[in-house]
């Protein structure tokens, strides 16, 4: 990497734009060191935060700090610049993945393969914590597939049903 | 260098010559359509200043272009990646659309043998329209000319394909031969016929993301092992990959002096990661971070067949190829696809000395006509042709499952296994308790007062007296049941052992793999 | 006379609750293991630890009557205590303990039964003109029923299991059109809390604040009231952060309500421990919800203003003590404040997040209270509820209570999964909070943000993502490798050749 100055956009709740030198983030005010481990302690107007990285994936980082978790997806300025030139509408997914939003159990499915669905309609029931949460279509579109069955235990994010957007 | 001779200004001329071609019109052309160049893409793929162009001032083998004609639309060479040399070559989509002409496919094959010769690995950044109509069979012959090398060179040096722009039909092969293929989201793609001849000849109407996108490589065909949001992330990742190999399949993969070695912190932590019911999911990459060193994960095929992670890491330093069972996705089962993304990746393991891991919960084969009509015999026999035929350090540690046939293929020991640890989790049966009892006791059930209590009962039994690892253990099918906080330091030893390993193969000219 | 011995019939927090004061008192205290909790922190209290026999079991021992009743009578033991939720409000654990002369630290079968059914509950408090919302009559044992009944109250209504608490099975429905989707998933969530299907429906008041009034009471006759908590701060009708008194309530206003609840109990003929719930309008005009006949999770800021000893009131008049307290004995002492810590993602909805505890740290601080049923290291069980901890923080007044909290949670922090902290650090700023101007809807209407953020919170979230991003691609652009070595497999095939 160039020792001169390059410019980082970190994309998260909000976004926030950083000026990077030789593999450090050199910003005004702003001291970051390392803690040993994932654990960093970043410095802002003289208050200090303790943070911990909980994942790092290629341009993604998951951030642990004061009982918050943040995730970010980071990029350089020009990068992104140049990225914003090819065609998004051109995407490649006209898949909907519907996905636990917290472990439990199923205790409902409400469709089959091959069914229409409307955006909004209720696809399955989850029980978790002795509550039942009813599961949502945010897409209209066509059932491919149905991986869950009433009874199955099942993990946060994982896919329980799959919606072919019309 | 200042020389006003005549044979040093012409050198000099045409230096600053090839130089002119790379303008701002050059570099303005590719980021225009969100791309990178060839030039800056190999800049950011080796280490700064070490590359070295070979053959700049090759001519095509048709030329009446003035401008850029240089190269033939494509920069070959070697540099340094790491401090480690590896060859590359990087097709110049500015030149003639990077399509494939006599020439430009005469460097490529020119790098392939080098590198295969010097025992170098080489890396292919693919951004071509593909074969130059205008040179006809020439340059059919010039694909040719380098599937041969890939083929020729495979299993004796890694061989990487960065797919940053387009790859159609014949173009597609080399990297299909290579190692593995990286891809770029929204820029690259990969097919063998493109979207306007599907819709002449099938009237399918489809996008080029959707036929061939790096979306649709990573997830549902598994062409592609790896994908990036743009090209710089592409790149990082062929050199994080690269710290993984070794250089060729005589030599043992690198060592990492400059990272120091970083142990999972809390090993106590991965006997509460297994949930008490058997049948409730968990994460298998939680148990594997919490045995190989901190953060030297590196998942393969990451979005592909997800029932089964592939993924290099290293134990103490030591870089091992890792194939673990994913319970939270279909229960963890094989099936065609995981057999076959596992089978390869054994197979790869294999040919350039990393030692491998196996991670096993595995309820079985996923039963079913869909499986079955898609070949599930053919395909679940490669992984244990795999495993059996593999002669790298092999050790296994069944964390929960192991039923059947399943059992048997995750490298146990009666197929080759050099080592085989247990949990006190683990459950080594023919198959499980609920399909046991129904089989066994289908009489007594039948003829019980209380079916449903009598089948509790039984399967409860069963689970206490089968559905362990004890029985195993005892006929030494398991050489030991570990104390999972130990599982590092066991297998950190066990590695150790089998450093200098070394299995007789009767000659033959190749086995015959299930295909 | 106080029982020598007693079975916890229960666990986590308020398992450890009940054995300190029973050891407090000199009673022997016995505590059941279950396989899913094998290593739980409350048996490290337990005088014998009694290890269930799950293979006979068809759910959890703790509402399993008959297991309970043999355990009891094989170690002999007096007494049983049901803590709250699980068989706390089941008459036939109480009935099976008086028909074997075991002491059920509780009210009569009959109290609770009575007390059990909101629509009796609520017909003898309208008896004694306890002012009621307007409700349904009867059991709704199904959908139509519970149509007709909707529609003679008016909506919006509320439907509500008639058997349990604690949010489960209970649904707000505004439109008839809601009322089916939400009728079938309030009834399968009462069936698997309570066993009991059976719904009741209520006018739905908007913005009410919710008001419980303590009360204690002997076999004798004598009833007191240990003053009011408010629970308004509620999330989908479960409540997370309590506190004693209510901001809201005047000397006038308390000790009338007080009153009814006392008048109440007496006119059943309460015993023990109970707590009388009401509905406070925006008029301060309240109305009979209905009566808790156990311990509640939320005791402890009651015993923060009071300084009694619940626990050991409750066992004493379960024994037939006579009450030493008397009505004028009772003064509120400051202010006292309770919070939940649930191990819930408050940034993902409140979604539950099960896992392991890597670190769970309070301050030592005077005006902190820490009941916990966990220690770091310990896995959540999934199968019980989410809550990990109670912070009981005191002040002399209500501001101060809120101060300190705030201080408090500064200097908490828990890791490995994640908590309503962050929820609480917001709440606890909140204007309206601080003012006292609080009510069931805050949560969903008021709190803007579920979670606290300091000021630069994520600015220096987002600096550390890049930093350790950049310190990876350091790794992979500068870091060189050493040379490798020869496999021994290729010098071993050489020698072979050669």
């Amino acid at each position: 990497m160039k020792a001169k100055k390059e410019k980082y956009i970190v994309a998260g709740y909000q976004e926030y734009s950083f000026d990077v030198k030789s593999y450090s983030v050199t910003a005004k005010k702003l001291h970051i060191e390392q803690a040993g481990g994932n654990r960093y302690i970043a410095s802002i107007d003289k208050v200090a935060f303790q943070g911990e990285v909980l994942q790092l994936k290629q341009n993604k980082c998951t951030v642990l700090l004061n009982g918050n978790t943040y995730t970010f997806l980071i990029g350089k300025e020009e990068t992104i610049k140049r990225k914003g030139a090819y065609k998004k509408s051109d995407s490649g997914s006209n898949i909907y993945l519907l996905k636990a939003p917290m472990p439990g159990k199923i205790v409902d499915v409400l469709v089959t393969k091959g069914a229409k669905v409307e955006k909004g309609e209720p696809l399955a029931v989850l029980e978790a914590m002795k509550m039942q949460n009813l599961l949502q279509a945010e897409e209209g579109g066509t059932v491919v597939a149905v991986n869950a069955r009433v009874g199955d235990s099942v993990l946060g994010d994982q896919v329980l049903v799959e919606l072919k957007i019309d | 260098m200042q020389d006003n001779r005549p044979p040093f200004k012409k050198f000099e001329q045409r230096n600053q010559e090839l130089a002119a071609q790379y303008d701002e019109q050059y570099y303005k052309k590719q980021h225009s359509k969100g791309k990178l160049t060839a030039k800056e893409r190999l800049d950011i793929l080796f280490d700064k200043g070490t590359f070295e162009e070979l053959d700049a001032f090759a001519r095509p083998a048709k030329s009446d272009n003035k401008k850029g004609h240089f190269g033939d639309g494509l920069i070959c060479g070697h540099g340094k990646i790491s401090g480690r040399r590896v060859f590359a070559y990087a097709q110049d989509f500015n030149f003639m659309g990077g399509s494939l002409g006599a020439t430009h496919a005469q460097k490529i094959i020119k790098v392939q043998e080098m590198a295969r010769k010097m025992g170098h690995p080489i890396i292919g950044l693919i951004d071509s329209g593909g074969a130059r109509i205008q040179e006809g069979i020439a340059s059919l012959a010039g694909y040719a000319g380098i599937f041969l090398n890939n083929i020729k060179s495979s299993g004796i040096i890694p061989q990487i394909s960065v797919i940053l722009g387009p790859a159609a039909g014949g173009a597609v092969y080399s990297p299909a031969l290579t190692d593995f293929i990286f891809m770029t989201r929204h820029t690259a793609q990969m097919f063998v016929t493109g979207p306007e001849v599907v819709k002449e000849v099938l009237n399918e109407e489809i996008t080029f993301e959707q036929l061939g996108g790096a979306d649709v490589h990573a997830s549902k065909s598994g062409v592609a092992q790896f994908v990036y949001d743009d090209e710089e992330h592409t790149l990082l990742g062929v050199r994080k990959l690269l710290r993984y190999l070794p250089s060729n399949n005589i030599e043992l993969p690198p060592a990492d002096k400059s990272t120091p070695i970083a142990a999972p912190d809390r090993p106590e932590k991965l006997s509460l990661i297994i949930p008490d019911e058997s049948i409730r999911p968990y994460d298998m990459l939680e148990i594997i971070q919490n045995i190989i060193d901190q953060n030297s994960i590196f998942e393969v095929s990451e979005l592909y067949a997800q029932n089964i992670i592939t993924a290099f890491g290293r134990l103490n330093g030591q870089v091992i190829g890792i194939v673990a069972n994913q319970p939270k996705v279909l229960a963890g089962v094989l099936d065609v696809n995981s057999s076959m993304k596992a089978a390869r990746f054994v197979r790869f393991c294999d040919a350039f000395n990393i030692p491998l891991l196996v991670l096993e919960d595995v309820p079985g084969f996923l039963p079913g006509s869909e499986q079955e009509h898609l070949g599930l015999i053919r395909h679940g026999a490669k992984l244990l042709y795999a495993f059996g035929e593999a002669s790298v350090p092999k050790v296994t540690v069944i964390i929960r499952k192991a039923y059947g046939g399943a059992y048997i293929v995750m490298n146990s020991i009666n197929i080759g296994g050099d080592f085989n640890f247990a949990w006190p989790t683990a459950e080594v049966a023919v198959m499980g308790p609920e399909s046991a009892v129904k089989i066994l006791n289908k009489r007594d059930i039948e003829k019980a007062e209380n079916p449903d209590q009598l089948k509790v009962q039984l399967i409860n039994q069963y689970k206490e007296e089968v559905a362990n690892p004890y029985i195993a253990d005892e006929l030494g099918y398991i050489d030991e049941v570990i104390d999972p906080a130990l599982t590092r330091e066991k297998l950190i030893s066990a590695f150790d052992l089998l450093r200098n390993k070394y299995t007789d193969k009767s000659p033959r000219k190749h086995g015959n793999i299930p295909l | 006379m106080l029982p020598k011995s007693i079975l916890i019939a229960n666990r986590g927090e308020i398992a450890i609750r009940i054995m300190r004061t029973a050891k407090k008192m000199g009673i022997k205290t016995f505590a059941l293991q279950t396989p899913q909790e094998a290593n739980a922190l409350y048996l490290k209290y337990a005088d014998e630890i009694i290890k269930v026999r799950e293979e006979n079991l068809s759910g959890p021992v703790f509402l399993n009557i008959e297991e309970l009743i043999t355990y009891a009578k094989e170690y002999k033991i007096d007494s049983i205590h049901p803590g709250y939720g699980f068989l706390s409000e089941n008459p036939e654990l109480a009935k099976r303990c008086e028909d074997e002369g075991i002491l059920f630290i509780g009210p009569s079968h009959e109290s609770i039964h009575a007390m059990g059914n909101k629509n009796v509950a609520k017909e003898l408090a309208s008896t004694i003109n306890i002012p009621l919302i307007k409700g349904s009559k009867g059991a709704i044992l199904n959908f139509q029923e519970a149509k007709r009944q909707a529609a003679e109250i008016g909506y919006p209504i509320m439907l509500k299991a008639l058997a349990g608490g604690g949010g489960k099975g209970m649904r707000v429905v505004r439109k008839e059109k809601e009322l089916e989707t939400a009728y079938k998933l309030a009834v399968n969530e009462a069936v698997n809390a309570f066993n009991n299907g059976a719904m009741l429906i209520e006018k739905y008041i908007e913005h009410p604040r919710h008001i419980e009034v303590q009360i204690l009471a002997d076999k004798h006759g004598n009833a007191i009231h240990l003053f009011e908590r408010e629970c308004s701060i509620q999330r989908k009708h479960q409540k997370l952060l309590e506190e004693a008194p209510s901001a809201v309530l005047s000397e006038a206003l308390r000790s009338k309500m007080g009153q009814l609840a006392i008048k109440l109990c007496k006119y059943v003929g309460y015993s023990t421990l109970g707590t009388v719930e009401f509905l406070l309008d925006s008029q301060n005009n309240f109305y009979f919800l209905e009566m808790n006949t156990r311990v509640q999770v939320e005791h402890p800021v009651t015993e923060a203003i009071t300084g009694i000893d619940l626990i050991e009131q409750q066992i004493r008049t379960a024994a037939g003590e006579k009450l030493q307290l008397k009505q004028s004995d009772l003064k509120i002492n400051g202010w006292a404040i309770e919070l939940r810590i649930n191990a819930e993602d408050v940034q993902a909805g409140f979604a539950p997040n099960f896992g392991i505890i890597d670190e769970m740290e309070f301050p030592d601080d005077v005006n902190l209270r820490v009941d916990t049923g966990f220690v770091p290291g310990s896995v959540i069980p999934s199968m019980y509820d989410s809550m990990i901890a109670k912070l009981i923080i005191t002040g002399k007044t209500r501001e101060e209570a809120v101060e300190n909290a705030i201080r408090i949670l500064q200097d908490s922090s828990v890791k490995g999964i994640k908590t309503t902290i962050p929820f609480f650090k917001a709440t606890l700023r909140h204007p309206d909070f601080v003012s006292g101007k609080i009510d069931t809807s805050f949560v969903q209407e008021k709190l803007d943000k579920t979670f606290h953020q300091e000021h630069n919170e994520e600015m220096a979230a987002a600096a550390i993502a890049l930093q350790a991003y950049l310190d990876e691609i350091r790794r992979i652009e500068e870091d060189e490798l050493d040379s490798t070595n020869a496999s021994p497999w290729i010098s071993r095939m050489l020698n072979k050749l050669s």
